[in-house]
């Protein structure tokens, strides 16, 4: 979240206001009223700012997930409280022996203007999210589709080559012609992908051009060669008909039903997209979104909005399980600041501050007490990542002192909100992974490892930077870092306090020591984290490479065996660990307050509580019940 | 005054022109980009947004089409958010008017009031205690006063909403908040040139003539008494009725006051472009105002 100015003060100030609000408070077991101020078939929530957007394949941050989830229906929807995925808009899907092909089988489905809901709006969906023009940030997610990625990034697709032509051969053969990046092969259809590679300056879509106009029609070893830019065509996610989606995967992934679950693989309403673009354009089409346009297939849709003021989401009676879904009606509100939303809740203008929201660290061990506070895990690891292009974090030996002379626990306790100090990238017990239980402070070992790399107690070791963006959690941290690096190494840090754009262009370019970072998992699988730290991943940063854990990352996508895929998993994350370019610091969670009379929420790592299972406990009305409620999913499962 | 008007009117124009050019170029040597993210995306896909939004066009070029687009009053698309700029600008301007009207009447009712006083209180309990509010006022800031105010009127007295939008309710306390440092300001700026008109042969001739005092203040005094706080007036105006980002943001006001800032952390060029035209005319025209009202309150200016 950002900051305005002056955020030091700012805070101090807004903090003992709330506290002040709060410990006059201290005799009451709950934050504010306990009365719903509203009718018991609505709830006020927060979404912590206004959306970018909420086309489900430009959808992007946490605000936009939030909304997008409950007016989009996918494949799968998540088991509130098994954390499993279970039929939505699929009735049921088989999957193919290998675990590389999905068939899906869709239930009869209307959009929420009674238009069929079919495969084919599946399609659209995912052709959008993965056409270049449409710029989806979160079209990478798709790339474990046959044939995704290429059509994503418009490769150059060759059919005429032999198939037994290696690649480097191939590439040889365009590289004459246009630079290029690499090339690959693709099964069905046969054929090549090759990628240009523009440089720094160059123009992409010229290079292409150039490539299609020297080569198409060639003729090579007795073969017309076809070259054009790769098209949705053999992209091998296809309605076979109406209600049959299929996919074909590049390997088993075991988190695949996970994964349809993401926002961005929602079913897009093509009679109305099409009808908007035609009426104002490519570059509006996401007018579609608005209130007076917009059809949904989830159990709510938007039927109201101020821009920045509120928005009104009503049941959608067309949804196909909609008899179980309990309120009519939620209203949200889009209130960045922490403090006035906990100002919200306290009056009971807000039941829940929201998925985006979280409850300051400053307060926790003020408001932490109250019976309407929780904090559940969450899916997300805060670390450090190394530039080991730059001396000495280059020797993996100043690496492991840097990290080992940490104490994890003395920062949990410091930050508050019980996170869990952690010294491995991959959270225990996710999906079934064991995880590697690495030591989260060995000060012996940490100025053992200084001393062999040639710095015995900090001498000659040369003035490094930790660079974070501006918020005080990252400016706490990172204070208590140099501090301890200080102390307990004699080592000299200064920290590096950069703008959002300029922070993140600065890791991207490595124009960095040490870096803050987190990544907050799209799916729960360990692999969301282990891709991370892929030597050709864009989000590696470090300038860390290890093929043998590619490799293995690779290999493990391919393993249809789960539990030797948790093996390899676990294999390829030691090597990192061993390495230590990323240096975890502790696992997120995420405090929150809800009022005692919103129920249908259970815990869940991503924070995820789907609206369609809320409902409020009228009881409320007439004071706090002394017996709790048992609360249980209203929902029907079918299928597998 | 007609030729003073249309020269100040051009010279606006051509402030306006410069200020725009000068902001055009300046944005986007910021570091970092629109389609910046902590997510990696490929390159092609980067190219392909920049298409969507004429920035893979060389920089002259791009000022051209922005040129020309403005003339025809098309500000852009926003690259944060699924709006034209026009339609942002359209949506929150408003509610930006509306918050610093109220402040501006907080602060010239409390302002004024307190600096006449003062001044014909001179050296009394009164005139001390305007002027150490007034300083009180001065010193305490937004982001101070608004959380206090939350705290005594919402929280424990429930008197107002704790913030929002919808109703005159919702306008007060963020209003007087955002009023209250320009009141102080004005109370001594009031003060200060009352001081100096009381004691005028004028004001001694009217006295002389049994005039009563509330008509020699008001009738006399004030028009004179008042041009310091006009001068204050015209950037105060503006800088209220354009919104205090901090009191937007502590009020959850849906006022064009946060994007100040967002657009500018975002890096969407069109939507700083457009807060900064509106801003920039705003400040022209008030400063424009002002200098009109010299002459229509004090018959000694006189322009050519």
């Amino acid at each position: 979240m950002k900051k305005t100015p002056n955020a030091t003060i700012l805070s101090f100030v807004l903090a003992s206001t709330l506290l002040l609000a709060c410990n006059s408070n201290k005799q009451q077991q709950y934050l504010g009223t306990t009365k719903p101020k509203h009718p018991a078939n609505v709830a006020w929530i927060n979404n912590s700012t206004e959306p970018q957007h909420i086309d489900p394949q430009l959808s992007t941050g946490v605000p936009d997930g939030e909304i997008v989830r409950n007016i989009f229906a996918r494949l799968t929807q998540i088991h509130p409280k098994t954390g499993l995925p279970v039929p939505d808009l699929a009735e049921r899907w088989e999957i193919s022996a290998d675990g590389t092909e999905y068939t899906f089988f869709l239930r009869k489905n209307v959009w929420s203007d009674g238009h069929p809901l079919t495969a084919h709006d599946l399609e659209y969906g995912w052709k959008r999210l993965l056409n270049p023009v449409m710029g989806a940030e979160y079209a990478s997610l798709a790339y474990d589709v046959k044939n995704s990625e290429p059509y994503n990034r418009q490769a150059l697709f060759v059919e005429g080559l032999s198939e037994k032509l290696p690649i480097e051969d191939v590439t040889k053969i365009f590289a004459e012609v246009v630079p290029v990046a690499s090339v690959s092969v693709s099964e069905e259809p046969k054929g090549y992908f090759v990628y240009v590679d523009p440089g720094k300056d160059g123009n992409a879509d010229e290079l292409r051009q150039k490539a299609i106009k020297h080569f198409h029609n060639m003729d090579f070893s007795g073969q017309t060669l076809s070259i054009k830019i790769t098209d949705y065509s053999v992209v091998q996610a296809k309605a076979i008909d109406d209600l049959i989606f299929k996919v074909k995967l590049n390997g088993p992934l075991p988190y695949f039903l996970y994964l349809v679950e993401f926002p961005a693989f929602a079913p897009t309403p093509e009679h109305i997209i099409e009808k908007m673009i035609k009426k104002v354009g490519l570059n509006n089409q996401e007018m579609w979104t608005r209130a007076e346009n917009l059809v949904c297939s989830g159990p709510y849709c938007l039927t109201e909005e101020k821009f920045r003021q509120y928005k009104i989401f009503t049941k959608n009676s067309t949804y196909w399980d909609a008899k179980k879904v309990r309120l009519d009606q939620i209203k949200m509100l889009s209130i960045e600041s922490y403090t006035t939303t906990m100002y919200f809740y306290q009056t009971g203008e807000i039941d829940w501050i929201g998925n985006g929201g979280q409850v300051p660290s400053e307060y926790i061990n003020y408001v932490k007490h109250f019976k309407d506070y929780s904090n559940d895990p969450y899916l997300g690891i805060y670390y450090y990542g190394l530039n080991i292009t730059r001396k000495p974090l280059d020797d993996v030996r100043v690496r492991k002192a840097l990290s080992l002379s940490i104490d994890r626990k003395a920062i949990t306790d410091l930050i508050g909100a019980d996170r869990l100090p952690y010294a491995s990238m991959v959270p225990d017990g996710l999906a079934g992974y064991k995880g590697l239980n690495l030591p989260i402070f060995d000060l012996e070992k940490a100025k053992q490892y200084l001393s062999d790399a040639g710095f015995p107690g900090g001498k000659g070791f040369p003035n490094l930077k930790i660079m974070y963006n501006t918020t005080e959690l990252h400016k706490q941290i990172a204070e208590a870092i140099q501090q301890m690096w200080k102390k307990n190494l004699g080592i000299n840090i200064e920290l590096q306090n950069k703008e959002w754009k300029i922070y993140l262009d600065d890791m991207t370019a490595k124009n960095y020591d040490i870096v803050r970072r987190g990544w907050i998992g799209d799916f729960p699988d360990p692999f969301t984290f282990l891709d991370t730290m892929q030597s050709f991943s864009g989000n590696n940063r470090t300038g860390w490479k290890n093929t043998q854990y590619d490799q293995l990352l690779k290999n493990a996508n391919m393993e249809s065996d789960l539990v030797k895929r948790i093996d390899i998993l676990r294999e390829a994350e030691i090597i990192a660990m061993d390495e230590q370019a990323f240096v975890p610091l502790f696992v997120y969670t995420s405090p929150y307050f809800k009022k005692p009379y919103l129920k249908g929420f259970w815990p869940n790592i991503q924070n995820h509580h789907e609206w369609r299972f809320w409902w409020i406990d009228e009881r409320f009305y007439h004071g706090v019940p002394t017996e709790t409620i048992e609360d249980l999913p209203n929902m029907t499962i079918e299928g597998n | 005054m007609m030729n003073f008007i249309v020269k100040r009117v051009i010279s606006c124009v051509f402030t306006l022109l410069v200020i725009i050019t000068a902001s055009f170029f300046t944005v986007r040597l910021a570091p970092g980009s629109p389609f910046t993210s902590e997510r990696d995306v490929p390159p092609e896909v980067i190219q392909n947004l920049k298409i969507k939004y004429g920035l893979d066009k060389p920089l002259p070029v791009q000022f051209v089409q922005y040129m020309g687009n403005l003339l025809q009053g098309d500000l852009g698309l926003s690259t944060k958010y699924p709006r034209t700029v026009n339609e942002i600008i359209k949506i929150s301007l408003p509610k930006t008017l509306q918050l610093g009207l109220v402040a501006v009447i907080w602060a010239l009712l409390i302002g004024i009031t307190a600096g006449v006083i003062a001044a014909i209180r001179q050296n009394t309990v009164l005139d001390f205690t305007a002027m150490a509010i007034a300083m009180i006022g001065i010193s305490v800031p937004s982001f101070v006063l608004g959380p206090l105010m939350i705290l005594f009127f919402s929280l424990y007295l429930y008197i107002f909403p704790v913030g929002g939008w919808g109703s005159f309710q919702h306008m007060i306390l963020p209003g007087i908040t955002l009023g209250t440092v320009y009141a102080a300001y004005i109370a001594r700026l009031t003060r200060a040139g009352m001081l100096e008109v009381v004691r005028a042969d004028f004001i001694r001739t009217a006295k002389a003539k049994g005039l009563k005092e509330s008509y020699i203040i008001w009738k006399h005094a004030m028009k004179g008494g008042l041009i310091p706080t006009i001068t204050y007036l015209g950037p105060a105006i503006a800088s209220m009725m354009t919104g205090g980002v901090v009191v937007e943001k502590i009020f959850n006001t849906p006022g064009i006051g946060p994007y100040f800032v967002d657009a500018a952390f975002n890096r969407d060029y069109f939507l700083i472009m457009g807060i900064v035209i509106v801003y920039s005319t705003f400040l022209l025209l008030m400063n424009l105002l002002v200098d009109v009202l010299y002459g229509v309150l004090d018959p000694r200016i006189r322009y050519e």
